[in-house]
């Protein structure tokens, strides 16, 4: 038996594999909780009651976006390690961003905000759905922060990379973000909530390559709708 | 709030789909049970793991299968997938899609052979369920005349499909080049397996079109480009575990057994309950006279293979022939005699026994033991059908170490005539004759005896290049009847008939030779290569010739 330190047998425990583990866990929970709220808000007391159904749509948001948060840490904590392999196959744009938007259609009913799909038909490419879709998600959970009623998703071809763009009506980006840019995120624990979010994007979409191309992701200001426009660009 | 986009894909009806959850929890079960219901199913089993999900599939055809990643205590959802798809429990047309709370937990989704249709990522809505179950119907719809050639047999026919609506792609291009790429493996038509797999990687690097890259140029045997190809994936994959078995299986034919050990056991060290790799870990370190190795991977095939139908006589006798190499004799017995209990004193574990006995009583002194021992195992070797290579090999050691030779010299002379073109066997006789001391005497027998099956063969096919093709047919004919047990002649023979057969029209009497031939194969070797590729071409015969194959 090998002596133990002073601090007793706290210091055997490797933290960041508990802490994965657990986060795993609680995803888990958080699924049943997830079906839990949409179970509740067919039962017969929730349905005429538009006062319930509008709470029940902000706690599955919550609920949502803890779950795409631990998703993200425990993406980075896999990429830290090296043991993140994108699983990379070939998907229709369209696909994608349908399945998005039919994602968080009740919390954009719910905040009175149009989210429409634009051109993306006949678009293909190689890339990790899930992680793709994570990037997305999340930057169009930013935008139902800051929109005043409309969101765009639309997805083109762009010099060899297929360019999503995720674009609404807010007042934009604001200029120190615009300055560091999504790909030079940094975490600042600090600051507001995007940190996380466009950290995890940048990171994800670099890990996608073709030959000697590299995806990365674009802030602007502008757009359709004069707002942020998010951009993520895949080779 | 503005419409939403509906999807382009075709609505299905759920209402007339077979489902069936698969999930440890009991409380996800429910859910995901009034998940299916919100999309119109109704036809609903539940399975609480992966022996009561093989029951039910057993008992029921499933159209829709939703499995969780991990199922508690037995299988897992991936190995439950890999026995359904190996004992061709469910068909291609079946939707398996795997649920999971993190999509690069434990496995890694690149780096499985045999991938599930789809991921579900824990949460997700009904809508979401309902879309990927949209998308994967229309997909096996778009595919299904290609799986049904596939089921039955008509290789060739789906290649033509498949080239077909590669003219317009879609959505399901990659779906496509894989399955071409599989077709043509399984034709043995490796060039061309080779090219579509390359024509893949220059749109993408991604792992199994590497695989079938390295796998195609195995099998034209282009070793050293087949290591490199199977090197990358490992290096890139790390857990892409059917790449180490390949590539272990590469250095073999390359004849670095130390290669080989060297990638088996950085494979063992990751996955260390898969019998056959500790089984072929175990062989290799025992030839490169690693004993240590040796020992603890044969005793890692009978730990984990205890409770599995996977463990076998042959298992025990390699763990019992290290302790005897060590010297240590009551343990080499002990061995043995666990495996008489082990397979209720079968007439195969009696063999294995006795022989073994009677080399360890040899070695330990004990004469007399030692030759009672060995008149039972040559009485029961000579009633046995099945004989194993070790097998064989050890009984010709038992026999030159008791003195006869003669009947040594005639098993090792079958053995390498039933195994001419198999470099490893030959390669593992000749080190035992080595370690008699009798090398020279066992080069030369299995030189002689490999060169009389060569020299039959080229006699056939010399006669087949002058014209004589029905000369040659019987020449090999002859051949496979001596050589019942070689692959390698039966196949040729059943070629040699069968291209007869397409020129001069159907012979029934030959035909049904061929096909005695091909069964034989099939039973023994059923991934043998040129076998997949002769059966197709009987059945393409058969259909030429307007005969019910």
């Amino acid at each position: 038996m090998t002596e133990r330190g002073p601090h007793g047998t706290g210091m055997d425990i490797d933290f960041a594999t508990v802490f994965a583990a657990n986060i795993h866990e609680i995803k888990n929970l958080l699924f049943l909780h997830f079906n839990a709220i949409e179970r509740a808000s067919s039962e017969p007391w929730a349905l005429g009651n538009p006062d319930a159904q509008k709470s029940l749509s902000r706690i599955k948001y919550g609920s949502s976006q803890i779950g795409q948060r631990l998703a993200h840490v425990l993406a980075l904590y896999r990429i830290a390690q090296g043991r993140y392999e994108l699983d990379i196959d070939y998907h229709e744009a369209c696909d994608v961003l349908r399945e998005i938007a039919v994602e968080t259609r009740s919390l954009m009913e719910e905040r009175g905000i149009d989210i429409d799909i634009g051109s993306c038909e006949g678009l293909y490419g190689f890339f990790d759905r899930e992680m793709v879709r994570g990037i997305l998600v999340n930057a169009v959970h930013n935008s139902l922060h800051y929109a005043k009623g409309k969101v765009l998703l639309s997805a083109s071809l762009e010099e060899g990379f297929l360019r999503f763009r995720v674009e609404d009506d807010s007042a934009g980006y604001p200029a120190e973000i615009l300055q560091s840019g999504g790909a030079h995120a940094k975490l600042d624990l600090g600051g507001g909530g995007t940190g996380l979010g466009l950290y995890f994007s940048a990171t994800v979409a670099a890990l996608h390559r073709n030959h000697d191309k590299v995806g990365f992701t674009r802030l602007a200001n502008g757009g359709v709708y004069g707002g942020a426009v998010f951009s993520l660009y895949l080779p | 709030m503005a419409a939403l986009p509906s999807a382009k894909n075709v609505p299905a009806d759920f209402q007339n789909k077979t489902f069936l959850v698969i999930d440890d929890i009991i409380g996800v079960r429910s859910s995901l049970r009034i998940t299916i219901s919100t999309l119109g199913g109704v036809k609903i089993d539940m399975a609480a793991n992966a022996a009561d999900a093989i029951n039910k599939i057993e008992r029921r055809v499933y159209d829709i299968i939703l499995c969780d990643y991990s199922l508690g205590e037995g299988k897992d959802g991936q190995q439950l997938l890999e026995e359904l798809k190996r004992r061709r429990m469910i068909r291609s047309a079946t939707i398996f899609m795997m649920v999971t709370a993190e999509r690069s937990y434990e496995k890694v989704v690149s780096a499985v052979e045999l991938a599930p249709d789809d991921y579900l990522i824990k949460p997700f809505s009904g809508e979401v369920l309902r879309l990927r179950l949209e998308r994967l119907v229309n997909k096996k719809s778009f595919l299904a005349p290609i799986y049904d050639l596939m089921e039955n047999q008509e290789l060739r026919q789906a290649v033509r499909v498949c080239d077909q609506r590669l003219q317009a792609p879609g959505p399901y291009l990659l779906d496509l080049l894989r399955l071409r790429g599989e077709l043509l493996l399984l034709l043995s038509d490796f060039a061309g397996a080779r090219q579509a797999y390359q024509h893949i990687l220059t749109m993408r690097e991604i792992p199994w079109a590497r695989m079938g890259l390295a796998k195609a140029q195995f099998f034209e045997e282009n070793f050293v480009a087949a290591a490199e190809g199977f090197q990358q994936i490992v290096a890139d994959h790390p857990n892409y575990m059917s790449a180490y078995d390949w590539l272990a299986k590469t250095h073999a034919a390359l004849g670095d057994e130390a290669a080989t050990q060297r990638v088996l056991m950085a494979a063992v060290a990751k996955s260390p309950r898969m019998l056959q790799r500790q089984k072929d870990l175990g062989e290799t370190a025992y030839h490169n006279e690693d004993l240590a190795t040796a020992q603890n991977a044969f005793e890692s095939v009978l730990e984990f293979g205890k409770f599995s139908d996977f463990a076998e006589p042959e298992d025990y006798a390699n763990l019992s022939r290290v302790f005897l190499d060590k010297g240590e004799y009551a343990q080499a017995l002990s061995v043995m005699g666990n495996a008489r209990k082990a397979f209720d004193h079968s007439a195969e574990v009696r063999l294995h026994a006795a022989v073994m006995d009677s080399m360890i009583y040899a070695k330990a002194g004990d004469q007399a033991a030692a030759e009672q021992a060995f008149n039972e195992a040559r009485t029961l070797f000579e009633d046995t059908a099945r004989k194993p290579e070790a097998v064989a090999l050890d009984m010709v050691h038992a026999c030159y170490q008791l003195g006869d030779q003669a009947t040594g010299e005639k098993i090792a002379r079958n053995l390498v005539k039933d195994n001419h073109d198999n470099a490893a066997i030959l390669k593992r006789t000749e080190q035992m004759f080595q370690r008699m001391g009798l090398h020279d005497q066992g080069k030369e027998l299995i030189n002689n005896s490999s060169r009389e099956v060569i020299a039959l063969n080229n006699r056939a096919v010399k006669l087949a290049q002058a014209g004589d093709l029905k000369g040659s047919v019987e020449l090999l004919m002859q051949a496979a009847n001596q050589l019942g047990n070689n692959n390698v002649v039966v196949l040729n023979a059943a070629h040699a008939i069968l291209t007869y057969i397409g020129q001069n029209g159907w012979d029934e009497a030959l035909a049904h030779v061929a096909r005695g031939y091909l069964d034989a194969v099939r039973e023994r070797d059923p991934e043998h290569k040129k076998y997949r590729m002769l059966a197709t071409l009987y059945k393409d015969l058969s259909a030429k010739f307007g005969v019910k194959g």
